[in-house]
């Protein structure tokens, strides 16, 4: 070999050389969040049906696991937090390079604002584009949500924000598993909505940029042969001060896309199914589901597939530990009594004759009263006030077995 | 455009490659349009100042060698030199000058106070005045010749790498070799680029991990005992000559590989075992300048011993002035000036000490207690430095001695400052590094020239390492502010 080749191959090797160890040390450093969340979707995109997406009031909705132990319905939630139209929009067009569903469920709840990305929440999005893989797609996406230059610089190379995180690294960095929930989120906590609307809400229009983005979403549906299907999923505060409303049946209709309106759904108890002032807990999720269920598998949607598939059955096994594991990691009352409609577990629960029990968790546990999991008894509490033993469905041994102090 | 942001990072390579691969000829004209595009990302109307500055010390040149036979050269020299300042008096003094002057005649009953002007800085200003009024002072000596080409004397004083924080280049080095062919040195160029990330590792990966501490300690300094006071302060005296260092060494190693060999402006000065020969090592390029046209010129050491204290303390203060214009600043550079004079008197006596008990005094034991002793003398006097006014820093060092809460080093509470357990610890690695590199350098060992004798992949991985090292390690990305270097604002 020539020697004055040697210069071009020192420089060649280093840069191979940086590029090879800084993708290694990216993987590492990243924040796992969005792994967590799609690297399920990026391993089995072929196989999804129905691609449920938009903001937390679908991530914290849509349980693709239980939906497809119920219904058969092979679905994922592709749905992230404060997740815009215009976000979701780029969510559902990176989607689709990975996964030919035949519906898509969309959340509009974001319908009303006119950002492209939540001003005050706009590094959530990292959620969802940290693991997209490095494309002319990708960018041309930050470039469309984002105006900075500095925030799009740090969506695009997210080393540059991550690489402080060496000093936070975990197990789990080394070895990061997939979250198991099929994109979804649960939530098992509680709250106590401040009261009920009665009044007919007053209607606005829906802003220019949303707008522009579900007909944007309408024509690669549209383009692709996908049913898209719009819902505004119910959340407390829109019984409670009737926020963020659009008159979306007049704006639908004028797209031509199907929206159902489920925010008076009478299939949830506002007053215990709730999570927070947005979003529903687990228990309400959990009907929502079966709303959804019923929907899906009428327009044609989960009949067709096998329940007992290997693979998915596998995978609902790992949901079942998942989700004792959070059971397990409850330390509140009130947490364990979000779970309560689960056909997976078991609940033993014991209640003190004087229990101070909150009007939330009499609720709970009145609504409770039909479930054929769910046994409740009165009597004395040795250590506490109320007894909770949880186990799941066929196991020998109580997952949970704990009293509390109300 | 700072060193450590992306878009130097695009600069230089396009510069670098585009530099080597046109005609020699117009290679300098490159150089200057690249300079005078990197010093208009700060503020593209402060190029004027740039131009300004060229033009008066490129007439000044001509002029002076048109009439150096005549007696006209000194009335020419001392407006050349006037003119070559008033950008500097303006921009930098003229805010201090006139707040004192409210200061001294507040008391003086119907003064009304005059409005002080809040005049941007521009940046570097500091020091390309200063790198082209030592041209005209060497023109005026027959040092040197005055350049023709008004190009080329242009990029004298606006070459990028060191064009706003130094090193403050003299004629006699630069000048010639920007007129010299170049080729491309891959030898050369390998080892510019390894200085480059020497300094990047000094600046973003030491300086600015202690800026966090620091910044949290000094910000809020009477929340804080004395114990964080010292560690703030002693890794002050790190965090400065960190970034100062790195930036000149970055300088340094961009200009070699652009063929052209800058000065040296530091020589492991925490080594020192004395003021002196701190002085000798810190800032090498400003301490000769001031020695050669100030300290020469106000006679130095040839009028007699007051004279030459005198003089000492002269130029350590208008030092410390050329750092800022605060007191703080002047009673820095005047306390180091006393330091040095304190030296010289007690010079006899050491002298004496040394010839009774030479092999004592020169022991490793004696020699490492002088470096340490060295290290506080100059650290107190960063206090002056870092602080933002002269109270603050007098409160400063008068509580840095109540050290009533060594538990701090304990209970955890240094790590709320900032930096974690785990920055401390890369921290503490990353100083043995710098004292270990300091250490080589001292005694004449470079650890580059070794490694450059590694083969071809182990080189290579070397490199690689290096820039990853820098890249995970480095503070820098999200909300860093890459253009907080602390000398820029001189």
């Amino acid at each position: 070999m020539k020697r004055s080749l040697y210069p071009l191959i020192e420089c060649l090797l280093v840069l191979a050389l940086v590029t090879g160890l800084l993708f290694v040390t990216s993987r590492l450093v990243e924040n796992k969040a969005s792994y967590n969340k799609y690297n399920e979707f990026y391993k089995y995109g072929d196989e999804y049906e129905v691609l449920f997406s938009g903001s937390s009031h679908m991530m914290n909705m849509a349980l693709p696991m239980e939906l497809w132990k119920k219904y058969g319905i092979r679905s994922y939630n592709i749905g992230n937090g404060a997740e815009t139209i215009p976000v979701t929009y780029h969510v559902i067009r990176n989607a689709l390079d990975h996964s030919s569903p035949k519906v898509i469920v969309m959340d509009v709840f974001y319908a009303y604002s006119d950002q492209t990305v939540s001003d005050s929440t706009s590094e959530m999005a990292h959620a969802f584009f940290d693991e997209v893989p490095f494309s002319f797609h990708k960018a041309e996406a930050i470039c469309d949500i984002f105006e900075d230059a500095q925030e799009r610089w740090n969506y695009l190379f997210d080393f540059s924000i991550y690489h402080s995180r060496w000093n936070e690294l975990t197990k789990a960095d080394l070895f990061p598993e997939d979250a198991g929930l099929g994109g979804a989120s649960i939530l098992l906590e509680s709250y106590a909505p401040a009261g009920t609307q009665t009044d007919p809400p007053e209607l606005h229009e829906m802003a220019r940029v949303p707008r522009e983005y579900l007909m944007k979403i309408k024509e690669l549906c549209d383009e692709k042969g996908i049913r898209l299907v719009c819902v505004m999923n119910p959340y407390p505060m829109w019984q409670e001060k009737r926020t963020c409303n659009v008159d979306f049946e007049k704006e639908m209709n004028e797209m031509g896309i199907e929206f159902i309106d489920l925010r008076e759904s009478d299939a949830v108890d506002i007053y215990a199914d709730s999570a927070d002032n947005m979003h529903l807990n687990l228990c309400g999720e959990r009907k929502i589901n079966d709303v959804y269920g019923e929907y899906l598998t009428g327009i044609g949607c989960g009949g067709d597939h096998d329940p007992s598939d290997e693979i998915w059955k596998g995978r609902y096994e790992a949901y079942i530990r998942k989700k004792a594991m959070y059971l397990s990691g409850c330390d509140e009352c009130v947490q364990l009594l979000t779970d309560l409609n689960d056909p997976d577990m078991v609940y033993d629960i014991t209640v003190g004759e004087d229990a101070a029990l909150t009007d939330t968790m009499r609720r709970m546990l009145k609504n409770a009263k039909d479930y054929e999991n769910v046994s409740i008894a009165t009597a004395d509490v040795p250590d506490g006030d109320i007894r909770i033993r949880v186990r799941i469905r066929g196991a020998d041994r109580d997952l949970v077995d704990k009293s509390f102090d109300l | 455009m700072v060193f450590n942001s992306f878009s130097f990072l695009i600069f230089f390579p396009v510069v670098a490659i585009v530099y080597y691969l046109i005609p020699y000829r117009v290679r300098y004209i490159w150089l200057l349009a690249a300079s005078w595009f990197f010093y208009m990302q700060w503020n593209a109307i402060y190029l004027l100042l740039l131009l300004y500055s060229t033009a008066v010390a490129y007439a000044g040149g001509r002029l002076l060698e048109k009439f150096r036979a005549s007696g006209k050269s000194r009335i020419c020299f001392g407006v050349c030199l006037a003119l070559s300042f008033i950008p500097l008096i303006y921009f930098k003094y003229t805010g201090f000058i006139i707040s004192n002057i409210n200061n001294v005649f507040i008391g003086a009953g119907s003064f009304a106070p005059l409005d002080v002007p809040d005049i941007l800085l521009p940046i570097g200003i500091s020091f390309f005045t200063f790198q082209a009024a030592g041209y005209v002072i060497d023109v005026y000596r027959g040092d040197v010749e005055a350049e023709r080409d008004p190009l080329r004397f242009a990029l004298f004083v606006s070459f990028f790498p060191q064009l706003v924080a130094g090193p403050i280049e003299r004629t006699k080095n630069l000048l010639p070799q920007l007129e010299c062919r170049v080729d491309f040195d891959h030898e050369k160029a390998r080892d510019g680029f390894w200085l480059m990330l020497w300094g990047y590792a000094m600046k973003v990966v030491i300086a600015d991990r202690i800026a966090i501490f620091v910044d949290c300690v000094y910000d809020d300094c009477h929340e804080y005992g004395g114990v964080f006071l010292i560690i703030a302060s002693a890794l002050f005296a790190l965090q400065i000559y960190c970034d100062f260092a790195g930036y000149s060494t970055i300088a340094i190693g961009a200009a070699q590989i652009l063929g052209i060999r800058l000065m040296d402006n530091f020589d492991s000065p925490y080594l020192s075992g004395s003021v002196s020969e701190f002085w000798r090592r810190w800032h090498i390029s400003l301490t000769t300048w001031f020695r050669d046209y100030l300290y020469i010129p106000l006679g130095g050491n040839r009028k007699g011993k007051i004279r030459k204290y005198i003089n000492k303390l002269v130029v350590f203060t208008v030092s410390g002035l050329w750092h800022g214009a605060e007191w703080s600043f002047a009673a820095w550079g005047g306390i180091n000036g006393l330091f040095l004079v304190a030296e010289e008197i007690c010079s006899p006596l050491s002298k004496r000490v040394s010839a009774k008990c030479g092999a004592l005094i020169s022991s490793l034991p004696v020699r490492i207690l002088k470096v340490i002793a060295t290290f506080i003398l100059v650290d107190l006097t960063w206090i002056f430095f870092r602080a933002q006014t002269m109270e603050e820093a007098l409160y400063i060092i008068s509580n840095i001695f109540h050290t009533d809460n060594w538990n701090a080093l304990t209970d955890g509470s240094i790590f709320e400052c900032g930096l974690d357990n785990k920055n401390f610890i890369l921290l503490f690695l990353m100083i043995l590094l710098l004292f270990f590199v300091d250490r080589c350098r001292k005694k004449g060992v470079q650890i580059r020239k070794k490694a450059a004798g590694l083969n071809l992949c182990l080189r290579a991985l070397y490199t690689a390492t290096a820039v990853v090292f820098i890249l995970l390690f480095g503070i820098w990305g999200g909300t860093y502010n890459a253009e907080a270097f602390i000398y820029f604002r001189f």
